[in-house]
């Protein structure tokens, strides 16, 4: 047990937390569920950017790609070059979209553009996959806590997730949003420092050019190129794009940061610290990953492709280097696992317990509801997390069953509105996700590694049903039409 | 093995937001001229 280097951790992450949080609360009123959810809708430039890499920067980030990258080589870089495009729709399309509507949540906005029975079907499912996603952030926690223990990776979540419960109902998406920013410095100049004092420890002397001749020697020099081979771009990278882009772009979560920024320039000057920001970060970590699995010390490890990385890190660099990298890998953890429970309960609060329930319900009382649903929801999260589902293989198939909600929207703003093709477009999707997943769909239609391939098919008969469908139902003109003036941005603040 | 996987991986995050921009600047540009035409036919 790395008990000084666990106590470092924890330090940092006091220090940061509730030292930003009390200095926050001193500064800000939390009372009002606007302020809690959307920080008042005035974060500015920095933040928004950094809180945008981030939200999208968790367990699947670091611990993910440092998995497969062990597993596949430099090609699991595309998970985080996915991320780069997904970022740039997002500050420069769907973000603007949401800030120009003055909407909360996207189920909000699928009202407005659908009606009521659309936005309680994508509420459910939303709130489903952001819980799926929960788990796996969850389970991060639990492994970062086990690698610094000797606790098992179930109750390092345990212990981990009430640290990210606290941290989240504390004082909501303003404090995440600086905490990001802090932890985003940190890491990088900890990562920058790791690049340099694990390019000296590296046996023989010879530094990175002993990694590449490993690999050339080995006769895995494909490992070396983000490219990778033909099959890998297809079956992985392709499919990272399209399952991360289709999905995540219309996602609660990632779209939280952008309603709560300043104002739609906000936005966009965000994507150029943004992009960079989450891309290198994925790049670097596919770095660390192949120089561990090129020494024999760490590659022999038992479940080596899961810890060999992240004991490299230990290993080779001074504890006081390792525990501010390890803390600020835990604090971009916790940061992902804190938001994406802060919208799932900004969802259920506002898209069904006050759309549904209680349509008179105060800022106060949404606040509470909001506050008692991250507390519920992150504590079942912890428990099922125990089942320790694969990291990637997780989010991709999470990703899937939110595709068809990006086509509903792009066609709804832009082009024609009619509830019924859209109704259509989801359950068709949907079903097809089910059935490729728990039936023989795949083999049957020749696929032999069918079961990776649900966001393509998801994708594609989203696609095709609403086009399909609005081309031959009669529709109103998209919400964001230039044909049809509206008022946007006048509408008010739910709950604010 | 270090500067090949850095120098291809920046340039790529380089060229996709360069490429957004662009896509970006099209649309918008597309869009407001369609307007205007509209506008000049009513």
């Amino acid at each position: 047990m790395y008990s000084g280097l666990l106590l470092g951790v924890l330090a940092y992450e006091l220090v940061v937390i509730v030292g930003l949080g009390i200095w926050l609360q001193s500064r800000h009123s939390s009372g009002s569920a606007s302020e809690f959810a959307l920080a008042g809708r005035d974060l500015p430039t920095p933040v928004v950017a950094v809180t945008l890499a981030l939200t999208v920067l968790g367990t699947a980030h670091i611990l993910g790609v440092f998995e497969m990258a062990w597993m596949m080589g430099a090609v699991a870089a595309w998970f985080s070059i996915a991320h780069v495009i997904l970022l740039t729709f997002v500050c420069l399309g769907s973000g603007l979209w949401v800030r120009r509507l003055g909407v909360t949540t996207v189920p909000e906005l699928l009202q407005k553009t659908y009606g009521m029975e659309v936005r309680l079907l994508v509420s459910c499912v939303l709130a489903g996959v952001l819980f799926g996603i929960l788990t796996v952030e969850a389970q991060g926690i639990g492994i970062i806590f086990a690698t610094l223990t000797n606790w098992s990776i179930q109750t390092g979540a345990i212990v981990g997730g009430i640290l990210g419960i606290l941290y989240v109902i504390f004082a909501g998406m303003r404090e995440i949003g600086w905490v990001n920013l802090v932890n985003v410095c940190i890491m990088y100049l900890g990562l920058i420092l790791a690049v340099i004092f694990i390019a000296f420890a590296i046996p023989g002397g010879g530094g990175y050019e002993s990694v590449g001749t490993f690999y050339a020697e080995t006769d895995q020099a494909s490992a070396l190129s983000i490219w990778g081979t033909p099959e890998l771009f297809v079956n992985f990278a392709l499919l990272n794009v399209v399952a991360v882009f289709f999905s995540q772009s219309v996602n609660q979560m990632l779209l939280q940061p952008a309603m709560a920024a300043r104002s739609e320039k906000t936005i966009r000057k965000a994507l150029w610290i943004a992009a960079p920001v989450n891309g290198l970060f994925g790049i670097v970590a596919v770095i660390i990953a192949l120089t561990a699995r090129a020494q024999p010390e760490f590659a022999q490890l038992p479940g080596a492709e899961k810890i060999g990385a992240t004991t490299m890190l230990i290993e080779y660099l001074p504890a006081w280097l390792s525990a501010l990298l390890l803390a600020s890998f835990l604090a971009a953890i916790l940061s992902t696992f804190a938001i994406v429970a802060l919208s799932i309960a900004t969802v259920f609060a506002q898209d069904i317990f006050k759309a549904l329930y209680v349509p008179r319900a105060g800022p106060e009382l949404v606040t509470r509801v909001i506050r008692l649903t991250i507390i519920v929801v992150a504590s079942i999260a912890i428990a099922v997390a125990s089942f320790l589902p694969p990291i990637l293989a997780a989010m991709i198939w999470l990703f899937a069953w939110l595709t068809p909600v990006f086509w509903i929207l792009v066609v709804g703003l832009f082009w024609t509105r009619n509830s019924a093709a859209a109704i259509a477009t989801l359950l068709a999707a949907w079903i097809t996700n089910f059935l490729w997943s728990f039936s023989d769909l795949p083999q049957w239609l020749g696929f032999e590694n069918g079961a990776n391939y649900n966001a393509y098919a998801t994708t594609l008969v989203s696609a095709i049903v609403i086009v399909v469908l609005s081309l031959f139902l009669k529709g109103k003109p998209g919400l964001l039409s230039r044909n049809k003036p509206i008022a946007m941005a006048s509408s008010p603040v739910v709950g604010g | 093995m270090f500067w090949s996987i850095l120098s291809q991986s920046v340039l790529l995050i380089l060229v996709i937001i360069l490429v957004g921009q662009l896509l970006g600047w099209l649309i918008t540009k597309v869009r407001s001229s369609r307007t205007h035409s509209m506008e000049g036919k009513e």
